[in-house]
């Protein structure tokens, strides 16, 4: 216990002595790298300054996450039923996931204009492909048995969609959420560079150009704790439905 | 075998299909009026200005410029990151006292840290560069660590069965299958410092692909607008598709 | 050639700051050219004293010697084939045989690769000389391991379950196949399974091992004429052996 905690602690503190160090000694700008004790001052001040922005970012982010989520999942399910469909999709789909999102901001600017809707879409966008390919795989999977199980005692079409083949796909549909929603915050960031008048993205944007480079260090610390928060509560909400994941 | 050939080619036709269809839609809609061209342009617009600006060469130069400085980057954090994934998964102390910040920086989307590099780097070719490696560093060093880390018992059993010494164990088991995780840290890679790029080049820059989509909200035509987010797009998919290629023709090895 | 001797062994593993014995003062002789099979329950120790024999693992107390002379690490006399995964995914069919010597120094490139295209020749696998591991089923990877164990032309061979991961057709014809190499180079074998049948149809003699640290519980002949095909499993004293051993386990498995 103690032989792993030494090397971790001198990791963290190592890192931030030197920056500190750096900065108070001029090597680096002041300017540029403020102190990492100041940066850390603003960390703490930063939320109750700006609340605006904080309240904003996290919108769009709950938006864009339950869009991504509750859109992926009907676009899945009704692409599990066609392979043909599937297929006809396929090639789009992988043209968005793999194409990188920022080529779609001016777009997206020059269509919503500059507001909360180019950082919601962009996350949509970023996310959406996961969502949609492992509730397609997690429906496929359900397969034939279960269905006829629904069938024998009588389920119609629509039943057996709500009752049997999504909830058993949720430990699926939640695995694409877990890999998505990173991109989602990315997605939303992004759009938030670019176009919002709002949000932690815009902070960075905002600050950096009036040189308060301490902010702009804290408003990036806060995505970050954002982003960890994200992770490691949609790995924890996964983990929780694979208790039942059907084999 | 044949079967399987015969549905795969289908199944890229349909997909082709999809995108031509995906295409059509949009020009019809421009064209019976139902969406405004002069907001979102055209396919067949699109397709002209592109000609036009390949015609007058104007465009090479910046697509060069932007994969020279992806490339640099992409080459910088392999030779970096390779060795230390490798050095980083046979050493415990080293592994933990930077695990925490690497994690961190992991979980830093690239283009918070976009404009900190630019301010300390200045706005230079240089600080895509490090973008480009920041970018694509982590994942490599994250997933080539784990393979490093974790080479399976029955491997280094089967070596030293056949007499290995340390060093027969670590270049021919160990690093090749470091080698191997390094490869798929890298196919994330490439997708982060591509967008960390061009964020890059939109927010400050003289030249670039990364210019050329930001110039769409002062005042160029939406034809070309729509040309350039899809030349972008698809220039970026290609690559990505390139990178997935490769990798795929490894994975077979990683899980035999 | 190779009178495989274990004398008074015992093996202890740490655990919780206490030791566990797995294997107490065990003691067995194995004859030059003999067909030896352990049969026994998971965790009853088997492997582990495959390891022993092996080299991979160095007693707690008494010693093993081959032809006389003490085991004190692996050696090319001893070759063991593995469970399922122990072939290095990154290397072709040949290049996984050519490894059982390759680290040996005894013979030049050259003729490293024709023994190993002989012994892919002795296993049934010429035409997969090039393919990698993840293009095989599970029973032409465990040939790939036994040509990979028999190239170093060990005196010994030590099995560790090769064909647990195989169907039940597969394993079968896999044993025959074992045996026919098996006559031709009259090679000492032990042979580890869990699978009463297997024990019987390819062995000239099993021990039945019990719950640790009780070691054999059961020493028998099997008698049955060679060489043995399908047909053995018919003949009268096949089933009687085969019975005697699942109730020996069942026992075994009871008493705790």
């Amino acid at each position: 216990m103690n032989r792993r905690w030494i090397p971790r602690l001198l990791g963290l503190v190592i890192p931030f002595l030197a920056w500190e160090v750096a900065s108070r000694t001029g090597l680096m700008h002041p300017v540029f790298l403020p102190p990492f004790s100041t940066v850390l001052w603003q960390v703490v001040t930063l939320p109750g300054e700006v609340w605006p922005d904080f309240l904003s970012t996290g919108f769009e982010i709950v938006v864009s996450l339950l869009l991504t989520g509750f859109s992926g999942v009907v676009i899945g399910v009704v692409l599990a039923q066609s392979e043909k469909l599937d297929a006809l999709l396929g090639a789009l789909m992988w043209f968005f996931y793999a194409a990188p999102l920022v080529v779609f901001t001016t777009f997206f600017i020059v269509t919503l204009g500059v507001g909360p809707g180019v950082p919601i879409c962009l996350g949509i966008m970023s996310g959406i492909v996961f969502v949609i390919a492992s509730t397609r795989d997690g429906v496929r999977e359900v397969g034939k048995d279960l269905v006829n199980v629904g069938r024998v005692f009588g389920a119609n079409p629509l039943e057996l969609a709500l009752r049997i083949v999504v909830p058993a796909a949720v430990p699926m549909i939640m695995a694409g959420l877990r890999i998505g929603v990173g991109r989602v915050l990315v997605g939303v960031i992004v759009g938030e560079f670019f176009a919002s008048g709002g949000g932690l993205g815009y902070l960075i944007v905002r600050y950096g150009n009036e040189l308060d480079m301490a902010r702009v260090y804290a408003a990036v610390a806060w995505i970050v704790f954002t982003s960890i928060l994200l992770n490691t509560g949609f790995a924890r909400i996964e983990r929780s439905f694979v208790t039942w994941r059907p084999v | 075998m044949s079967n399987k050939g015969s549905r795969r080619v289908g199944r890229l036709l349909l997909g082709a299909g999809g995108l031509v269809g995906f295409l059509a839609l949009w020009q019809l809609l421009v064209s019976v009026g139902l969406v405004d061209r002069g907001l979102i342009g055209s396919p067949i617009g699109a397709y002209q200005e592109g000609g036009r600006l390949f015609d007058e060469g104007k465009i090479w130069a910046d697509i060069a410029v932007t994969f020279r400085t992806l490339g640099i980057g992409l080459a910088l954090s392999l030779l970096v990151g390779a060795p230390l994934s490798v050095i980083l998964g046979r050493w415990r102390a080293g592994w933990n006292a930077v695990e925490l910040p690497l994690l961190m920086l992991n979980a830093t989307p690239t283009v918070a840290l976009v404009i900190p590099i630019i301010m300390i780097i200045g706005i230079g070719p240089n600080s895509k560069v490090a973008l480009a490696f920041i970018g694509a560093v982590i994942p490599v060093l994250v997933s080539g660590r784990a393979g490093a880390a974790a080479v399976p018992d029955a491997y280094l059993r089967a070596a030293r069965v056949y007499g290995a010494s340390r060093l027969d164990i670590f270049l021919k088991v160990v690093l090749p299958h470091s080698l191997l995780a390094v490869l798929s840290g890298t196919r994330l890679g490439v997708g982060r410092a591509l967008t960390a790029v061009l964020v890059g080049e939109m927010y400050a820059t003289q030249r670039g692909l990364g210019l050329w989509i930001s110039r769409g909200q002062n005042g160029m035509n939406a034809d070309l607008l729509a040309f350039i987010t899809l030349f972008v797009a698809a220039a970026g998919a290609c690559l990505i598709g390139a990178v997935n290629l490769l990798d795929r023709s490894f994975a077979g090895w990683r899980t035999p | 050639m190779a009178r495989i001797a274990v004398d008074r062994v015992s093996m202890a593993f740490e655990t919780d700051n206490e030791h566990r014995f797995v294997l107490k003062d065990l003691s067995l002789d194995i004859a030059d050219g003999e067909f030896l099979t352990i049969v026994g329950l998971s965790g009853c120790g088997k492997t582990t004293l495959l390891n022993l024999i092996a080299g991979l693992l160095t007693p707690t107390s008494g010693a093993i010697t081959v032809d006389g002379k003490p085991v004190t690490g692996p050696g090319p006399a001893r070759a063991v084939v593995f469970q399922d995964a122990s072939l290095l995914p990154w290397r072709s069919v040949l290049r996984n045989v050519e490894l059982g010597v390759e680290m040996q120094k005894r013979y030049g490139k050259e003729e490293i690769r024709e023994r190993a295209l002989a012994h892919l020749e002795t296993v049934g696998l010429p035409d997969f000389a090039n393919a990698y591991p993840h293009q095989l089923s599970g029973g032409m990877r465990q040939r790939v391991n036994l040509a990979r164990a028999l190239i170093a032309e060990p005196d010994v061979l030590l099995m560790d379950e090769p064909f647990a991961a195989l169907d039940a057709h597969t394993r079968e014809s896999m044993g025959y196949e074992l045996q026919r190499i098996w006559a031709e180079s009259r090679k000492t074998v032990i042979f580890i399974t869990h699978s009463a049948d297997e024990a019987v149809t390819l062995s000239d003699r099993i021990v039945v091992m019990g719950r640790p640290p009780n070691g054999i519980i059961a020493n028998l002949d099997v008698g049955l004429p060679r060489p043995r095909s399908m047909e053995v499993r018919g003949l009268p004293r096949f089933a009687e052996l085969s019975l005697e051993i699942r109730e020996l386990l069942s026992k075994a498995g009871a008493r705790s």
